[in-house]
């Protein structure tokens, strides 16, 4: 059983009139991926910046069992931080800014800029190091934001939406270097929009919305806590009668999906087999299949459920 | 790693930022060029000088013959009995150029109130009188004719009974202290605005805070930047030096005044120099924390304006390096970087008033580090909205 090396007890935060974080607990085990979700506005940033010591809460504790000699906050060295609303220096070049992270952290300016050159290669831009950051794509420019958050090995790490601005080889990257820093010890909490990455990731996951805890636990849990339909995909012919399934009181939503495939999300407790008799007595069959509820469809539910309309506006 | 590595490798950080070696020496060639033509040009007018020098000269029958007929020499009117001592006091209170002592055939003392431009005619028509009397009293070898070629050694002795009206030299010296001290908080007023609002543009904040404290990001930036100014400063020093030592020694240069070659205003000199940097740069980066974009900020543009009184101040001083008002704002931190250097060239500074000067702004650099502190943790978070100067103060009064 791994330790918890991060506990959070009641945080709350509040800006102005707007409650940003409400009564949130949670823990981090040692070495795993922890995927901290929520829909913008959910207050995520914000227990982030509590739990980095950045901003301090109103109320509740946050405290690391990281062998710092007793719990409470994290020294810089073993702390590393992608932040979501990022930057580094345009016109300096990248081994210069990367080296001078690194010091920050604790690290000798000799093994911060050797560190450095060895994660460039990794990342393919061992040939640009003396190359300014402005000089570098919107992808590079990412590569070189996230070497910096884990350049020092930290036990901890903070990796707000890493996934931003790669194509899909990269984040295929990313991944593998993500996945094998969890292997090396790191403990690494997760934030991303990119539900079908985190889920191929996350070890746990707690879901936010409005500042609060919505879901908590290891995938299987959540989805069990998320208490989510079943997913039945229905190929049906051109001429079906779609209205006649949307009134079955079984079926809790329909989606459209094109060339002739609809998907079915059954209420918590309903027969499938109930369900694809009524079907086959109102339309023609031409397929049938289930799909497992995937963490974005909990997600959506999740916080659909929890009474708070997702914004798209940004934090 | 430890409070002090931290700041020390920010300050480092900021420096190289900003210092560069190229431009730092095609300032140092630019200023050595210019020193020169400025130099010549004084060279040349000096040579033309024909304003008369009172100079009094005791001895004068160690050098039977020494005629001063066709140079700018003239004896003062005073009666041959003036004994020394009243020479002296004349000296002082200016009512002579000099008084020159005759020692023996090879040394001489001259008595002035401040460093002489014509010294060096002096030198000239001693020195040939000299030869003159060397040739003429021995057997001349060779080495006799190096030694009878030998300058005349002359001990410059700097003689005030009180101080007289401000020379021109002062003047000038005065205003050039004032003109690096401002050129150095300027440019590194420039660099620290860059840098905080550019970060903060550049979104590099949230990464900083979570590796240092807001308090060691501050203290480095400053640091930082004001190493900058002061390298800055001094390399326009340095390279003033080498033409201000050939036309001094050749007396064609513009005399210096002897306040600033004494050690002890020297060390206030450099230190007021540098407690301004530090006092305006710790100011400045608190202001620019609150700015989100310095295009568009309506701070941007009042940013400069409390160094207004810096520059009326150093005016007043100027104008009445004694009064009560220049003594008083010598001892403000907000204008004594700017007022005591011209106080120090123009006037005796006792030493308890640049001490309390000096400590007043040291302790105020410290307490508005602290302040600075505070707001710049808050101001540097904040994106979208600046805050008031309510909040500002509201942040102040908290720290």
């Amino acid at each position: 059983m791994k330790n918890d090396v991060l506990i959070v007890q009641s945080i709350a935060k509040q800006f102005q009139k707007q409650r940003a974080v409400d009564d949130l607990s949670f823990a981090v085990k040692q070495g795993e991926i922890f995927a901290l979700l929520g829909p913008n506005g959910a207050g995520k940033t914000t227990t982030i910046r509590m739990l980095l010591g950045i901003i301090k809460p109103d109320s509740g504790t946050v405290n690391f069992e990281l062998g710092q000699g007793g719990s409470g906050p994290l020294s810089s060295a073993k702390l590393g931080y992608l932040p979501e609303d990022r930057g580094l220096y345009r016109d300096i070049p990248i081994l210069r800014t990367l080296t001078y992270m690194g010091v920050l952290r604790g690290l000798s300016r000799k093994d911060a800029s050797a560190r450095a050159r060895q994660w460039l290669e990794r990342v393919d831009l061992g040939d640009r190091v003396n190359d300014k950051l402005e000089t570098l794509s919107k992808g590079n420019q990412q590569k070189v934001q996230f070497i910096s958050a884990i350049l020092h090995t930290p036990e901890f790490a903070v990796l707000d939406e890493p996934f931003s601005g790669l194509d899909p080889i990269n984040q295929e990257s990313f991944i593998e270097i993500i996945r094998e820093l969890r292997d090396q010890g790191m403990t690494i909490v997760l934030c991303a929009h990119q539900m079908d990455l985190v889920e191929r990731l996350a070890d746990r996951v707690l879901l936010m919305n409005s500042g609060r805890r919505v879901l908590y636990g290891t995938l299987t849990q959540i989805r069990d806590e998320a208490q989510t339909a079943s997913k039945i995909i229905l190929s049906l012919t051109d001429n079906a009668d779609l209205s006649a399934l949307e009134s079955l009181g079984m079926v809790q939503h329909l989606e459209r999906r094109g060339a002739g495939e609809y998907a079915f999300y059954l209420r918590k407790g309903e027969s499938l087999h109930k369900f694809l008799i009524e079907v086959a007595s109102r339309v023609e069959l031409l397929g049938v299949h289930t799909e497992k509820t995937s963490l974005h469809d909990i997600f959506i539910q999740a916080v659909r459920r929890s009474g708070e309309s997702i914004t798209e506006d940004s934090q | 790693m430890n409070n002090f590595r931290t700041v020390l490798e920010i300050s480092r950080w900021e420096f190289m930022r900003w210092f560069k070696l190229k431009g730092m020496i095609i300032t140092f060639i630019l200023f050595v060029v210019v020193g020169f033509v400025i130099s010549g040009t004084r060279y040349f007018l000096e040579k033309k000088n024909t304003t008369p020098v009172n100079l009094a000269v005791i001895n004068s029958a160690i050098l039977p013959q020494l005629d001063f007929v066709g140079s700018r020499f003239v004896p003062p009117a005073t009666p041959n009995e003036t004994s020394e001592s009243d020479l002296r006091e004349m000296v002082g209170r200016g009512e002579i150029d000099g008084l020159l002592i005759l020692r023996s055939i090879d040394e001489a003392d001259l008595i002035v109130p401040k460093s002489p431009s014509w010294q060096s005619e002096l030198e000239e028509i001693l020195s040939a009188e000299r030869r003159r009397l060397k040739l003429a009293a021995m057997d001349v070898t060779a080495d006799q004719v190096v030694d009878a070629m030998m300058p005349m050694t002359i001990h410059l002795a700097y003689h005030e009974l009180s101080r007289g009206p401000s020379s021109l030299a002062e003047k000038i010296a005065a205003g050039l202290l004032i003109m690096l001290m401002l050129m150095g908080i300027f440019n590194s007023l420039a660099c620290q605005m860059v840098s905080i609002t550019g970060e903060k543009q550049l979104r590099v904040t949230e990464q900083i805070v979570s590796a240092v404290t807001p308090q060691q990001w501050i203290d480095g930036k400053i640091l930082g930047v004001s190493a900058y100014a002061a390298t800055g400063t001094a390399i326009v020093v340095i390279s003033s030096l080498p033409f201000m030592l050939v036309m001094h020694l050749t007396g064609s240069g513009l005399p210096i005044p002897i306040e600033i070659t004494n050690p002890l205003n020297i060390f206030v000199l450099i230190v007021v120099t540098l407690g301004g940097f530090l006092f305006w740069n710790t100011f400045l980066a608190a202001i620019a924390a609150t700015i989100n974009d310095p295009n568009t900020s309506s701070r941007s543009s009042v940013l400069f304006l409390p160094l207004l009184p810096s520059i009326a101040a150093a005016l007043i001083a100027f104008k009445a390096p004694e009064s009560i008002l220049t003594r008083f704002l010598g001892l403000l931190p907000i204008t004594s970087p700017a007022v005591l250097p011209v106080r120090i060239v123009l006037t005796e500074v006792p030493l308890w008033e640049m001490s309390l000067s000096l400590a007043i702004l040291i302790g105020s650099i410290w307490l508005m580090r602290i302040v600075a502190g505070r707001i710049f943790r808050i101001g540097m978070l904040m994106y979208g909205k600046e805050p008031t100067l309510k909040e500002m103060f509201r942040w102040m009064k908290e720290a």
